[in-house]
């Protein structure tokens, strides 16, 4: 016997209600669904219904902890590696949504991230919605009330990721300061297109690969990391026509 | 990602194996994810995969399909779903297993199947007449 299909026409289903949650709907399927919701029970039960679920399940998984330094998460017991994934997926899910525009900053009270460029040896401090030109010399600086771990990492145009900064395997300490300049600058390559780049700042030391992992997984974002350490979010767009 | 694996296999443990497998695979080799699709379409697809894979293994295939649902999964508003899925699963080969269970347990329109397969709507409506086809001959046969 064929199995019945009980939806009615125009009623959302899991995966619109799950795409819908993740932020990831168009903007014109965004607003026909919040319309449809407010006039239809059975899709307002379903979407109560799963909101229930996501959120017994956020309370019941445990905390995502950054890999900290000689922690790799090969080395973890099965138990925090089987922990460790259920939570990327409560934060996967519970953070992806839709990207600022270009120019734009992630908010937050944490350490902050600023930069410097160098185009054809004229210095100037970036801006929003900042073009940039391969080759440029970038000079990050690091704005924090307390001293704290640094990793600097970026999806380009092409979606490679790559880290900026330490040069290491592992974050580099920053004095607490309102200007701190780091002590390497980083040369633009030749990938033109928009450009993220995440300052991951946390209290102790920590491993950068998981971090590259993460990003080149879901080189959308955002980057979730564990309590106590916080992400900054700067963009700019990589332009050939500025090239000197 | 975990609803969606106990709907398919009724079973809470494996349910959580399959998702703990998917985001291991996120992990190690992230790069199988290039960003060409929403990431809520990848880990539907990734998850139904390791589901119907590991139902495909003969050792669980028969303790899946013919066990009673554990108890979180009984006590879901899935269990009837899984009910359907473990049905049609016994009914049709490997191959129409992820339209069956696309179409019939998660009743997502032909576009949103063609999304998450990554093929064309006009392929879905192939598959759609061949699983019909498929679980026709299935009645007929005593």
């Amino acid at each position: 016997m064929t199995p019945p299909r009980t939806r009615p026409e125009g009623c959302l289903t899991d995966f619109a209600f799950d795409r819908r949650l993740a932020g990831e709907l168009a903007a014109e399927e965004a607003a026909a669904a919040t319309a449809h919701l407010a006039t239809c029970p059975r899709c307002s039960a379903r979407a109560e219904a799963l909101l229930r679920a996501r959120d017994a399940f956020a309370m019941a998984a445990p905390a995502l902890c950054l890999p900290m330094k000689k922690a790799t998460l090969r080395r973890l017991p099965a138990s925090l590696y089987a922990g460790l994934a259920m939570a990327a997926a409560v934060l996967l899910f519970l953070e992806f949504r839709p990207q600022p525009e270009l120019g734009t900053r992630a908010k937050g009270r944490g350490p902050r991230i600023d930069y410097y460029v160098s185009h054809a040896d004229v210095v100037r401090h970036g801006v929003v919605a900042d073009h940039v030109a391969p080759g440029d010399r970038i000079r990050f600086v690091v704005a924090a009330t307390a001293a704290t771990e640094v990793a600097i990492l970026s999806v380009d145009g092409a979606k490679n990721v790559s880290v900026y900064y330490p040069s290491g395997t592992d974050s580099a300490a920053v004095a607490a300061g309102d200007g701190v300049a780091l002590p390497e600058s980083t040369t633009l390559d030749a990938t033109l297109g928009d450009e993220a780049i995440y300052a991951v700042f946390c209290p102790k030391s920590f491993a950068v690969a998981p971090l590259r992992a993460l990003l080149e997984a879901a080189p959308a974002g955002p980057l979730a990391v564990g309590n106590g350490c916080s992400v900054d979010v700067i963009r700019w767009r990589k332009d050939a026509s500025l090239a000197p | 990602m975990l609803r969606r694996a106990r709907r398919i296999l009724g079973n809470e443990a494996d349910a959580r194996e399959v998702v703990q497998d998917v985001f291991e695979a996120l992990l190690a080799h992230g790069a199988s994810f290039r960003g060409e699709s929403a990431l809520t379409t990848w880990l539907y697809s990734a998850t139904t995969n390791g589901c119907l894979n590991r139902i495909r293994n003969a050792k669980t295939r028969a303790r899946l399909l013919d066990a009673r649902n554990t108890p979180e999964v009984a006590a879901s508003a899935d269990a009837e779903l899984t009910a359907i899925v473990r049905n049609l699963l016994s009914r049709v080969p490997p191959s129409l297993a992820a339209i069956a269970t696309y179409y019939y347990a998660d009743e997502m329109t032909q576009e949103e199947i063609a999304c998450v397969l990554g093929c064309s709507r006009r392929h879905v409506g192939d598959l759609v007449d061949r699983l019909h086809a498929c679980l026709r001959e299935n009645e007929k046969t005593p």
